[in-house]
């Protein structure tokens, strides 16, 4: 009996490549933007698609969109920063339990544009950033956000409490340098 | 509850497609193709057609490719190249002499965070411990010459240089300096150079050298060429104009 080896891969190859041209700078926008460097968004692009393609090996049934990518690439993203958490926790460096002086949660949002906001989230600790991001910048919904990072929903929320905790002292850090020690208040 | 979240809203950000340089798209695609490959297939000749990587990434024949269409006369019959497990380079291991210096020379200099905590010998020396520098991973060990493993110190040099990429060109200078403040000298100044990226060669107090890259503009490798050989030429001609 004569038997016949399925196609070679060509069909579903032409496939793949096809969605890496058009998610390509989809990708690599959202890792930019998020990562906040052009250096890190490289080669999280490139684990991302090689990822996507062992993933779609495995299960060729997944449908090829932009959207399924960039759910990789968040998942990326979450890695990185977990590996970056950790390095910090083990330095020490991620201050916890910063005092809320003025214990008014939303004092800090007027005249605040997007991006002075994104500038203070680059520059919190990893733990904290990755909890604002996947819940703010994303919009992901607090269940959503839990089981990317493997945390129970209460566990999440109370990460999201310090994360803004350490958001709002980051921002009156920033405005306090910018207006030198002034009395700046809003 | 929900009025302590609206605050935030302001951090939202759409996917906002940006295009990566390309260079690097045109080599990810070329992995990403690669990876996409059955291991045991040819080359597929329909990928060059349809394929749109740019006409400026030269068409080189790599040995890799020429491996698995031809087979190796010393493994063929001893290895089943279909079933041959994919590999991954992890990381390199230095040997120096004097390890825990040269941990705090990495950590003072390229940023190095120990990632895994250091095997210690009962005569002190370090028997493994592994830094992450800059996201890779490098293991390091002090000199055991009683096993043949000595540094490029004992050897006399090194013929393997270790690249570390900073975010821009003058960065490169500042890391260099610092290095040299920290005992290191320099192998080749810094300059910029013709491949587009301004890069030195120092060699650390133990003996590894690392080349240190920062990119200046993305070139294609027709422009590194070309700059290349008007580079070599400037010395005996005027480059032409026009």
């Amino acid at each position: 009996m004569a038997v016949v080896n399925p196609a070679p891969e060509n069909a579903p190859s032409g496939a793949f490549l096809e969605l890496y041209d058009t998610a390509l700078p989809h990708v690599y926008g959202y890792l930019r933007a998020r990562s906040g460097s052009e250096t890190l968004a490289e080669p999280l692009t490139a684990e991302t698609f090689l990822a996507a393609v062992r993933s779609y090996q495995q299960r060729p049934s997944q449908e090829l969109t932009t959207g399924w990518v960039i759910a990789v690439a968040r998942n990326k993203l979450v890695d990185h920063w977990r590996k970056v958490a950790v390095e910090e926790r083990h330095l020490e460096l991620v201050a916890d339990g910063i005092a809320d002086p003025h214990g008014v949660e939303d004092q800090w949002i007027d005249g605040f544009g997007g991006t002075e906001a994104h500038t203070v989230l680059s520059g919190l600790a990893a733990q904290h950033r990755i909890a604002l991001t996947l819940r703010y910048v994303d919009d992901l919904p607090v269940p959503e956000v839990a089981r990317l990072l493997d945390r129970t929903v209460h566990a999440t929320e109370t990460l999201l409490v310090r994360a803004r905790r350490a958001f709002r002292h980051g921002y009156r850090a920033q405005h306090a340098s910018e207006s030198e020690g002034g009395d700046h208040v809003r | 509850m929900s009025a302590e979240y609206e605050p935030f809203d302001i951090l939202r950000l759409p996917v906002s497609p940006v295009a990566p340089g390309p260079s690097f798209a045109a080599r990810l695609r070329e992995q990403v193709a690669d990876a996409l490959r059955p291991a045991s297939a040819a080359p597929d000749p329909a990928d060059n057609t349809r394929s749109s990587v740019p006409t400026h990434v030269p068409e080189i024949d790599l040995g890799r490719r020429t491996t698995m269409s031809t087979p190796n006369p010393v493994t063929a019959g001893v290895v089943d190249q279909a079933s041959t497990p994919a590999v991954r380079f992890e990381n390199p291991s230095l040997v120096v002499k004097g390890g825990a210096e040269a941990v705090a020379f990495y950590q003072t200099v390229f940023g190095a965070t120990i990632s895994m905590e250091p095997f210690i010998e009962p005569d002190g020396r370090i028997g493994h411990i592994e830094l992450d520098i800059g996201g890779a991973m490098v293991a390091l060990a002090d000199e055991y010459p009683e096993y043949q493993i000595v540094g490029p110190k004992t050897l006399g040099g090194t013929p393997v240089a270790l690249g570390i990429r900073v975010p821009s060109p003058e960065a490169v200078d500042a890391l260099v300096a610092l290095a040299v403040a920290n005992g290191a000298e320099v192998v080749f100044e810094v300059k910029d150079q013709f491949y587009g990226e301004r890069a030195g060669r120092i060699r650390d107090p133990w003996g590894h050298e690392w080349m240190v890259h920062g990119l200046n503009e993305e070139l294609t490798v027709a422009e590194m060429q070309e700059r290349f050989e008007a580079e070599g030429s400037t010395d005996v001609l005027p480059t032409a104009t026009g």
